[in-house]
Order: C-alpha cells, then structure tokens, then sequence
C-alpha cells in the first residue's frame, strides 16, 4: 500500500489550518499554566526577581491557613446554594416558555438581559439596591412590613454572601433557562400526547416523563455551572472586596498574589484551586458518564 | 473523449473492519453507460465514491484511460459527479456554479462564458443563468447539477442516484433527458442506483451487486432472460421472478423432472449435464408474465391457490401458492377472478430458469 | 396539555413577575442615574426631577470615554482574532477525520474549564516579559484563553451541519481545503459567524479579571474595571449616581444588542444541546 494518497494531503492541509488555534492555546493556556505551577514551589513576587525554590512551603502555608479554608467554605456554600436555586428556578422558568403564549418574547429578552451585562454593573447596581440606608431594597421591605429597621446587609459577612447568592442567581437564572429550554424542546410532543391519553395529572406526567427525559440535559447544565460557581471572582470582589469572611477561592488566592505581591504563595493557591476542580470534573464527568463531545452543550463565561 | 476505467482488486474498509468491498476486478468498457444496481449496503456507492477519489481504496488500483489514478485527488481523474442531493453552491448563481471548476483551474473568462453557455443551451437552462438554485424546481436543479458536470469535459462521468430525489412523473422526464444527454456525450458513464427499471432502460451494461460482490455484468436484456443466479433473477424485473420450490424427479438425458406439493403434471426441464441430482431440492424461476393461467387443472402443471387479487387497470396481478412457495401471476384485466379460486398453471418452455440449492442457475440456455 | 383558566393567569402572573424582577434593577440603575446627588438619599420610585449631572462627571472625573474606546478595542481585536483562528481550527475538526480528533476536541473545551486565577501569574510573567502590561494588547492574547475553545467548538458544531455532498462537489470541482472554507463554506455561515462573533464579543466586554489584573493606570482600563475602581471623594462613600449613569451608559447598547440578536445568541448558547 503506498502512503502517498491524495487525501493525505488533505490531512496534511487539516494539520495546517489547526496550527494556530493549537499555537495560541499553548502559549496563553499550556504555558501560563505549567507558569504557575512553577510558581508555586518558589517564594517568587510580584516584581519577579529573586526567584527560589522553596519546595512545598507554600503549600504548607496555604492548608494552615485558616483564610484560606473559609473561603473554600464559602466557595462550596455559594456554589451549593447558587446552582441549586438556579436550577430550580430555571426549570420553572423554562417550562413557562415551553409553550408558546403573548409576550414569551418580551420574557426571553427580558430574562436574557441580566445574562449579557458586565458582571460588574450587576454588582454595582445590586450593591445599590441592597444599600443599607438609601436602598431601596430595604426600603421595599419597611414599606411592606418584613422589617422595621434597615438592615445592613453589606456590612454582615452572612447577610452580604445571600446578597452575593441572591445577584447571581438573578444574573445566571437565564442561562439555566436556557439550556432547559432547549432540553424540554427536544422531548417529542408525542410522548406528552400519549401521557394525556393515559389520564395523567400534570404533576405525576412532570415528574415522571418530563423529569427523566430531560435528565441529560440537566446534568449537563448543572456541571458547566458548578464548574463556574467554583470559580466566582467578579461578584465577590466588586461587591465585598475588602472582606475577609465572604471571600471565595479565587479571591483570595488573586488577593495574595497582586495585593500581597506574594506570587509563589498565590500560585500555590491557583494550583489547588486548578486540581479542585479538575478533580470535580473527574468525578462528576465519571459519575454522570455524560458524553460530552457529541451532543452537550456548551457554556459562556462571563 | 471517453476512457475505460479499470478496477484491480480493489477492496474498501471502513474503520479497520467493516469490509465493505472484498475485492472488485471491473473492466468498464469506454463510451458506454454501466450501471451499478444492487440493494443498499451491496457497495456500489462506496464503488463510485473509490472511482472518483472521495475516498482512498484499502487495496489494489484503480486505471482510468490507462492511467494510474489510485492517488490522484478527485480533480486529477478526469472526471466529474452528479450528486443525489446535486450538491449545488446555494449561495451561487447557476452561472456560478457551473463555472467554478473552470475559475478553480485559472481557465480565462472568456473561455469559461463559452463553455458555460455551450452547456446551458444543451441543457435548456440558458435563461436561468443568474438564479439562484433555490429559485429553480427539481427538474432544472437536476439539470444544473448535470450542467456542471458536463462543463468540465470529463472522460469518466459519474451519476450517484440522480433521480431518487424526484417525483415518479418528473423521474420518467428525466430518465428521458439522460437518455438523451448519452447520446450528445463522448464519455464513460458510470450510474449508481437501485431503480431496476432505471437500469434496465439506461445502461448499455449493468453490473449486479451484493455484499461487494459482482453478481452478473452484462446488457440489461441479457442479464434479465440469463440471470446467472437466484439473486440476479430476482432482483431485475417488476413483479419480480417467482421460485417454486420442488424436488428432483428423474434425470433422463438432461431433462429433468419435478415433484412435490402442488405439483399437478410435471413438465420436462432442461438443465446443465450433471448439475443435479435426483431427489435434490431445487427452484423453478418463472417470471409472472411468463405463465399461462386456466381456469382447469386439466393439463395443468402446477396448481395454484389464490389469496389475494390486485387490479391494476391494464392488467391484475394474482397472488398466491404454488405448494409451499408464493407466486405472483399477471393475467389480463378482464377475466374475472376470486379469492380462494385455485387455478392452473402452465411454465411457458422459453422462459423458465432452474436454480440449485446453491442458488446457480443450471437451465439449459438452450432449451426448447 | 390542557390550559384551563387559572393555569393561564397564574402563568401569566409569573411572566410578569420574571420579566419586572429582571428588569427591576436598570429601571431603578436608570432613575437612580438620573437625581442629583442629594437626591439619591431619598427613595423614590418616580423621579420627580431628571438631572443628567451625573452623565457628565462621569466623563470628567476619569476617562470614562478612553475606557469605552478601550473596550471596544479589545473585545472587537478579540473577535477578529478568535473568529478567524478558529474558523480554521474548526474546518479540521468537522470535515477532516484524522488520528486523535476526538481528543483534541475534548482537550480544548478542557481548556474553557480552567480557574482564570490557575494562569494568572504565569499570564502575567508573559505579559510583561511581552511588553504588553496596561496595554490592550495584552488583554486581547490573554482573553483566546477562554474565548477560543468555546468559538472552536461552537463553529466546529455548525460546519459540522453543513452537507457532505457539498464539499465533496467541491472536491470533485478541484477546490483546495482553502478554497473550500472561504468560497463554499463561509458565505453559507453569516448566521453562524454572528453568533460566535457576539458570544465572544460579549464575554470579551464583560471580563472582569484580567482586566483588572493587567491594566494600572485608569486610561488603560476597560469598561468593567472602571466601573468596579469608581471612587468618591471619602473612602467610605461611593458616587452611586454617577456608578448608575456608568452603568447605564454601558448596559443600553447591550441590551440592543441583545434584542437584536436573540435568535441568534439563544441558537448559540444551546448548539448541540438539542439533538442534532
């Protein structure tokens, strides 16, 4: 058999056209990656001079660090908490678009708007409204009855993580939707129609055909959003940044690189940050064997 | 000018394991139209696909106009393919299309306008030069696609299943088009499809396939009344040929008979010396047109028990059993017939084929 | 599925009631931007004066209009460059079968899995050793990271859609894989570039990290740095009007885009979730 086919070439023409993607990906993923891991085992700083290797010392640090464990803690509570409410609300959400009525339109756009914004402005605004005495939040509540006395809700370290909870889900409920959305869509009409003809309620046709068939798609949804609750830093940093209570994985490890100038040790923390949720994805991905080239969905960072 | 395209040994495998085509040796005569006829999966698909090069044989070479072409990209070949979705550049006008192979080989535009035009007037589409497919029916983006193929001159010219996406009145116009298109064209003419009727009225040759097999290559009337096996008997014809199973009777000086359930009176059937033996399980083939039906089973030969009736206006057709095989009869219109009614039936001596338990067909071609 | 009465005006309830908790905070991040400074310090749902102060200071007090430019330079430069990096990448993934196409495909959406904080010191040792700290350019290279795996993907989904029988007539016509993408494949991908396009365009804008990890000074900034650095005069109290009219002045071209696009943005985020 000969290896000079004609559509060798073709292969060959294939290789070419990926090379910059594979290049680009290299030099701004692969490397800054091996970098920091690099980092990690050096007492290396912000100016980058005087780099030494110290080995596992800023490991050492990090894990008797008992910042660092809280905001692990809050890390999880916040992705917990978040992706759940997401999840839920986004279901109901998309199961009120599911079928056509007046104004599904107005509700798309209206529920894709937060989606699109710069975290940051969401923050800022919501930040706002959660003002402890010009907001208006508080001011909605006096006025209805909940509360008698503003509450500060910056200022407590419980109280500003359920504001930081409460943004997000405003903001990423949409996504949720979205994704469900289009799972729901994709189960056939028939299997609804023979379920009527069966004399099922709405509830158990729910929750007994509708549930299941859209299981893949959200398994699919809930990982791509642990995996970027995991990761939170705009919302956290804009909203509460000088605390130390609410502060999230990402936070704190961006805080002791640049603000401390303590590049080694944030490096250390990027690094478990990194395994954590490569671990996550490890396990979730062999858990739920969700296949995940041919047929998922993709997510949008924001 | 045509060439003849030659196949050695070439074998295709998909995915290191599926064998798609064991081993094919093909000789297609240059000038003339073959068609590749045969039931999905049989490989005349993936056949076409290795002659134009959209896919790399797993073995052996393929020759066009003598030259070895088992490397050459598809543009090399010096051929060109009708596709059956036709394939053509949606966002590009039919001028476009047909011209984009002459702009890809740098010929000047004045060149490409005469040749363009040149096909377009063959093919009537002159005035839909500048639309685009989707404003075109069926038939002329049929047609288009033709058009483009022809532009380029080729040697070996190519029809993947052209007209399976048209409508049966639409597909007869066409049939027709091609037939004619065939006529004007000094090419090699290879047609994938798995319309018998269609290949019956197209080819000069028909190459039988199965499972990456070739069956029977020959002119379709020859392969239609010398079918070489059970599979290419049935395969040609519509209704398609009736088997009626039986048992070897006596074998004197080469007329054989038969015996078995619904057998009345056995005729005599001429087989090959030695092809069968006495007690053997064999099939009489006998296509439906070819049995005389009466109402009697006075000097019948075989006894038939209808079961179903269907009329078609210019004849019926009459199913049922003979024994324990099923057949079909195609009588005229006009008698009256009835569910139930059993029938006799009569072989005509010209037409009949015998097969073995190996499915060979060992008539005597010189009977009668 | 049967609708009766109630069913429809309690969804209809809910409707609105999603659609006002949406849309409630910009209602309020408008009204808000629109009092003066003394004004803000009362609540009041309907303002009873629009003062457009604020919308002023914003440009005076820092470059506010160097940072729009900047944004839009740095999300345009990363589309262009992410589009037609992955345009290519994309050709070789969908239509070329080759040893290990499956596990590039698979190891690239890795990549969109990565911590931004897991490359930032080493994202950050390459930006300065490229001369590229507080300079758009340096965010632009550190945004492919996460822009280019998703692009590639998402392109690679909806050439995948586009007919073999296509490319083979192309083939046959003697086109070259690169004749084949930019004559045959992308005039046929105006909806799908513009998809990917403001996928990518939007998550540029919006990035938050980088941003602020990469630029110093304040005209080197983008929009959401800016936004998010906004200080007053004490350290205690922030300019909320004028952080509003910032915000607003940012968010109203989003939210055309969005109403523009939505189809199209919808189409992108859900590619592949729904069987194809």
């Amino acid at each position: 058999m000969s290896s000079h086919f004609a559509l060798t070439e073709r292969r060959r023409q294939a290789y070419l056209f990926l090379a910059p993607s594979i290049l680009l990906l290299l030099l701004v993923a692969a490397w800054p990656l091996a970098r920091t891991f690099w980092f990690s085992f050096t007492d290396a700083t912000l100016s980058l001079d005087d780099v030494n290797w110290i080995g596992f010392e800023n490991f050492k640090n990090v894990l008797q660090d008992s910042d660092w464990w809280t905001s692990v803690y809050n890390t999880l509570y916040f992705t917990v908490i978040s992706v759940s409410l997401e999840t839920v609300f986004g279901l109901g959400i998309a199961l009120l678009l599911h079928n056509p009525f007046m104004g599904r339109s107005l509700l798309r756009t209206a529920v894709m708007v937060p989606w699109a914004i710069p975290t940051v402005v969401s923050a800022k605004m919501w930040s706002w409204m959660f003002h402890d005495l010009y907001g208006v939040i508080n001011d909605m509540m006096m006025k209805v009855g909940i509360i008698e006395t503003p509450i500060a809700w910056m200022a407590d370290s419980d109280l500003s993580m359920l504001a930081i909870i409460f943004v997000d889900v405003w903001k990423t409920t949409p996504f949720m939707t979205l994704l469900l959305l289009a799972g729901l869509q994709s189960i056939p009409m028939q299997v609804y129609q023979s379920a009527a003809v069966d004399g099922a309620s709405a509830f158990k046709t729910f929750w007994k055909i509708t549930l299941p068939l859209l299981k893949p798609a959200l398994v699919v949804a809930v990982i791509f959003r642990c995996l970027d609750a995991l990761r939170i830093f705009d919302l956290v940093y804009v909203m509460t940044s000088n605390s130390r209570e609410t502060s999230t994985m990402s936070v704190y490890a961006r805080e002791n690189m640049i603000d401390f100038q303590d590049l080694g040790y944030g490096s250390a923390v990027s690094v478990l940050i990194f395994g954590f949720i490569a671990l996550f994805t490890v396990l979730y991905v062999m858990g739920s064997r969700v296949n995940l080239v041919g047929g998922s969905s993709e997510k949008v960072s924001n | 000018m045509a060439a003849e395209v030659h196949l050695q040994n070439v074998s295709k495998v998909y995915n290191k394991t599926t064998v798609v085509i064991p081993g094919i040796d093909l000789k297609l005569p240059k000038n003339e139209l073959t068609v590749f006829v045969g039931p999905s999966g049989c490989g005349k698909s993936s056949l076409l696909k290795l002659i134009a090069g959209l896919e790399e044989v797993s073995g052996g070479e393929i020759f066009i106009d003598g030259k070895n072409v088992t490397h050459e990209p598809p543009s090399k070949r010096g051929i060109a393919m009708v596709f059956q979705s036709y394939a053509l550049y949606p966002h590009m006008s039919v001028y476009e299309n047909m011209a984009f192979a002459l702009k890809i080989s740098k010929t000047s535009p004045a060149e490409i306008d005469e040749k363009v035009r040149n096909v377009a007037q063959t093919l009537k589409l002159t005035k839909y030069l500048d639309r685009k497919p989707r404003q075109l029916s069926g038939g002329q983006r049929q047609r288009v696609a033709i058009g483009r193929a022809l532009v380029r001159n080729p040697e070996v010219f190519l029809l993947d299943e052209p007209l399976s996406n048209l409508d049966a009145a639409l597909r007869v116009d066409m049939r027709i088009e091609i037939a004619k298109i065939r006529e004007h064209l000094n090419a090699t003419m290879v047609y994938v499809t798995h319309d018998q009727v269609e290949a019956m009225t197209l080819a000069d040759n028909i190459v039988v396939l199965r499972k990456g097999h070739i069956e029977q290559m020959g002119p379709p009337l020859e392969i239609y009344s010398k079918p070489l096996n059970k599979f290419v008997a049935g395969f040609l014809g519509s209704p398609s040929m009736n088997f009626i199973g039986f048992t070897v009777g006596d074998i004197i000086d080469n007329n054989c008979t038969l015996s078995g359930p619904g057998v009345v009176a056995s005729a005599k059937f001429k087989i090959q010396p030695g092809s069968l033996k006495a007690g053997e399980h064999a099939f009489i083939g006998i296509r439906p047109e070819h049995i005389d039906v009466q109402k009697t089973l006075d000097g019948a030969e075989l006894e038939f028990k209808t079961y179903a009736i269907e009329h078609l206006g210019d004849h019926s057709l009459l199913y049922g059993h003979v024994g324990e095989s099923s057949c079909v009869l195609k009588v005229d219109p006009y008698t009256t017939y009835s569910v139930g009614e059993t029938l006799g039936l009569k072989v005509q001596k010209q037409h009949y084929h015998v097969f073995d338990k190996d499915e060979k067909n060992v008539v005597d071609f010189a009977r009668s | 599925m049967k609708k009766s009465l109630i069913s429809r005006i309690a969804s209809l309830i809910a409707v609105i009631g999603v659609s006002v908790f949406s849309l409630f905070p910009f209602y309020w991040a408008i009204v808000s931007s629109l009092k003066s400074p003394s004004d803000l310090f009362k609540v009041e749902y309907w303002p009873t004066h629009l003062e457009w102060s604020n919308y002023f200071s914003i440009f005076q007090e820092q470059p506010f209009g160097k940072n729009i430019i900047n944004s839009i330079i740095v999300a345009g430069s990363t589309v262009i460059l992410c589009l037609f990096v992955a345009v290519l990448a994309a050709y070789s993934l969908s239509r070329v079968e080759f040893k290990g196409r499956s596990f590039l495909l698979l190891t690239i959406l890795a990549v969109s899995m990565f911590p931004q904080v897991a490359v930032l010191s080493g994202m950050f040792e390459l930006i300065r050793a490229f001369g590229l700290y507080n300079h758009w350019g340096g965010l632009t290279l550190s945004y492919m990271i996460f822009t280019l795996p998703f692009t590639i993907w998402l392109l690679t989904t909806f050439m995948r859609q586009l007919p073999r029988e296509l490319e083979q007539a192309a083939m046959m016509d003697g086109a070259s894989p690169w004749i084949i993408l930019t004559k045959v494949f992308l005039p046929l991908m105006g909806p799908s570039l513009v998809t990917t396009g403001l996928l990518a365009f939007i998550a540029a804008w919006n990035e938050f990290l980088f941003a602020l990890t990469f630029t110093l000074s304040s005209d080197a900034r983008t929009v959401p740095v800016a936004i998010g650095l906004i200080s007053g005069a004490s350290s205690f109290e922030s300019p909320w009007g004028r952080i509003m009219a910032a915000s607003v002045i940012v968010t109203v071209p989003l939210v055309i885009l969005v109403l523009i696009f939505q189809k199209n943005i919808v189409s992108g985020l859900t590619a592949g979730a729904v069987k194809e």
